[in-house]
């Protein structure tokens, strides 16, 4: 959607710079707005399949919320290839540091590694300079 | 000259409220007004002043509230003398948060900050020594004057208002001076700031360490008074969140907005809690995200803001 | 020479927006950077300035290596800047604008209020020393950004499309007040679409063309060059396709 079709463009326009995207007759609300929709709905499916095999309570998102932002800088904003590996390879790390370490430390390595990260590759790995 | 008169008046009435509220009740609320009032100000220099909002400083608090808690249990020292040990850690923490992510743009250093944070208390919760979930208790009965423990909350207050006092005295200097409008012009543009000279990652730096220094300082006075700390009490995502909600509240980057927020946030809270008992901490979180909707909405400037607002229409009628 | 850049590539990817250009500056010049849009004039601008590094080439300002100097260190050095769409700091005063770049000569405050006083007195903006940046129009934001880099007492002042958007009134107010800066002293570099300006202002007019400099010379020789000619008229389809 974001890279075939006229919406995608649209919408990338607009992250790109608001006010030039206002100059050729694109209003930023309404993509703003459907940027919102489409992260929430996407959320939301993937809250429901977590449901399938996860403890759920009130805070569950809590912590995700901060693992989804890591795994979106360790694959570079705006990469969607880079957000599926790194997004692969946050749970792989995930589950071998619980199994080394134990569980509770898991989120403990990834932000270890997040912190690192900042130092050595910002960009994140598909991410450009 | 006349706001400097207005400025004594108002820490004169400060320093004379519990002497005029008989119930300890209400001076221990006033007490914690004054607490939350320093670590938002601390906040204030990093986030408000300087714009790099930063939503894990519950880990400068909570390392000096663990190193007055770790000297007395270590040591056998009094809480306060954990002051420095907390300020050192702080500091190395700040360094390590601020160094890498003041040379990026967009929201790094929020986010460095939430990690930083949640790596800290995640470590602390399973680490003996620091009492891991259970936490860390102070003198049950005061050894010695130096421990400072009393049951009179106005000792405390008065102690609070003293620090509070420095560290607004310290914001006003820096306000008026070469930092305050390098801060500003950081928050404002960080390229255009730089096109005139100023080493924006030095300064951005230099304001997270003062600022980390005091919201230690705080979480230290913070351990002394209490006695306790747990990881979700000092280091837990809500101790961050407050000391944003209350600046923000009250106007960042303005020298009393924090101090305005938390008179109005704190006792809020504390009525709430009040109100609903053991069952109500939850509610904590309700009043938080309403403040937070209602200045998203209506003043992103804080109540400072409306306060000028209302000052320049008053000035404007005749 | 007070600056020289020799030989400065700038690539984006494959795209080479500045392709090996030179530029000397000797001190108390006024040198005018033209060129059809897309030329590559303002990405070397920027790479003079230190907003962004050079993929090659060198750069010496007063014999001194700066190519990978950082934006601070080269308002230290002596070279200040104004950018093309202005970047002032909404939230402050006119004043004190212009304060945080007096601040850097004068660390102590009086000194620092007194050399603003003195700047906004130059360029006329005394009068709106205590509004809001914000409340000024394009005019005065340029303005003030001329002011800003003034504070920070520059050898060489580097002017990004300081007149662009402004009325002939304007213009004109304008270009009287970059010949009293010249007269402070001040070597200047300016990047500028107004021809007008170019041929009143400059001594020396440099051409770019596809991230080359195609004509180096006085701006009456400079405009009468068929190469330049040809540049901005061309093939003129892509002209047209991107008016200005």
């Amino acid at each position: 959607m974001l890279t075939r079709t006229m919406l995608g463009s649209r919408l990338l326009a607009v992250s790109e710079d608001r006010s030039a995207a206002m100059l050729v007759g694109i209003r930023p609300e309404p993509m703003q707005a459907l940027a919102w929709a489409l992260a929430g709905a996407s959320t939301g499916i993937a809250g429901a399949l977590i449901a399938l095999f996860f403890y759920i309570s009130p805070t569950v998102g809590e912590a995700l919320t901060l693992i989804a932002f890591i795994t979106v800088s360790l694959g570079g904003f705006g990469s969607v290839p880079g957000a599926l590996i790194a997004g692969v390879l946050i749970g792989v790390i995930q589950a071998l540091s619980a199994f080394w370490a134990g569980a509770a430390y898991q989120d403990v390595v990834i932000y270890a590694l997040f912190l690192l990260l900042l130092w050595v590759r910002p960009q994140g790995l598909l991410g450009q300079a | 000259m006349r706001a400097a008169l207005v400025v004594a008046a108002l820490f004169l009435a400060l320093a004379a409220w519990p002497l005029l509220v008989g119930d300890v009740f209400y001076q221990r609320v006033g007490a914690l007004v004054l607490l939350a009032a320093i670590s938002a100000s601390a906040w204030n220099l990093i986030g408000g002043y300087a714009g790099q909002v930063s939503v894990g400083h519950a880990v400068y608090f909570g390392a000096g509230a663990y190193a007055s808690l770790m000297v007395y249990n270590q040591l056998g020292w009094p809480p306060i003398a954990g002051a420095p040990l907390g300020i050192a850690v702080s500091l190395l923490l700040a360094t390590v948060t601020g160094l890498p992510t003041f040379r990026l743009r967009g929201h790094y250093f929020s986010m460095a900050t939430i990690a930083t944070t949640e790596l800290v208390r995640l470590l602390v919760t399973n680490w003996e020594l620091l009492g891991a979930a259970v936490g860390l208790m102070g003198p049950a009965v005061p050894r010695s004057v130096a421990d400072l423990q009393f049951n009179d909350p106005r000792i405390y207050y008065w102690i609070f208002l003293g620090v509070l006092a420095l560290l607004l005295g310290l914001t006003w200097a820096m306000q008026r001076g070469r930092m305050g409008y390098y801060l500003r012009a950081i928050n404002g543009s960080d390229r255009a700031a730089r096109s005139l000279g100023v080493p924006v990652r030095r300064f951005k730096l230099y304001a997270l360490l003062l600022s980390a220094t005091f919201t230690s300082l705080a979480g230290t006075l913070y351990g002394v008074m209490v006695g306790f700390a747990d990881p979700d009490s000092v280091l837990g995502v809500l101790v961050s969140v407050k000391m944003v909600i209350i600046a923000a509240l009250g106007g960042a980057g303005t020298l009393f907005g924090p101090l305005i927020g938390a008179v109005i946030l704190v006792p809020l809270e504390e009525a709430t809690n009040a109100a609903f008992g053991g069952s109500g901490t939850g509610i904590t979180y309700v009043v938080y995200g309403a403040v937070i909707l209602l200045i998203a909405r209506f003043r992103p400037g804080g109540l400072a803001e409306l306060g000028h607002a209302l000052a320049r229409r008053v000035r404007r009628a005749p | 020479m007070l600056l020289e850049a020799r030989g400065i590539v700038k690539s984006f990817g494959a795209f080479r927006a500045v392709d090996g250009a030179d530029l000397a500056v000797a001190e108390g010049d006024i040198i005018g950077l033209i060129g059809p849009n897309g030329a590559g004039k303002s990405t070397f601008f920027n790479v003079l300035a230190g907003d962004t590094a050079a993929t090659a080439g060198t750069i010496t300002f007063d014999g001194r290596d700066i190519t990978r100097a950082t934006p601070e260190e080269h308002a230290q050095l002596g070279i200040a800047r104004s950018f093309q769409v202005p970047v002032t700091f909404e939230d402050m005063s006119v004043a004190e604008n212009v304060l945080v770049g007096a601040f850097l000569r004068h660390p102590g405050r009086a000194a620092a209020e007194a050399a603003t006083a003195e700047v906004l007195e130059f360029t006329g903006l005394a009068p709106l020393a205590d509004g809001r940046a914000r409340s000024l129009g394009t005019p005065g934001r340029k303005r003030l950004e001329i002011a800003r880099a003034l504070a920070t007492e520059p050898r060489l002042l580097l002017l990004d499309e300081a007149l662009a958007g402004l009325t002939p009134v304007e213009v004109r107010a304008a270009i009287e007040l970059v010949r009293r800066v010249h007269a402070r002293g001040i070597t200047l570099v300016i990047v500028e679409h107004i021809m007008e300006v170019i041929l009143t202002l400059a001594h020396r007019a440099v051409v770019f063309h596809q991230g080359r400099v195609i004509a180096d010379g006085t701006p009456r020789a400079v405009v009468a060059d068929p190469a330049v000619v040809s540049a901005y008229l061309g093939r003129s389809m892509s002209r047209r396709a991107a008016p200005r």
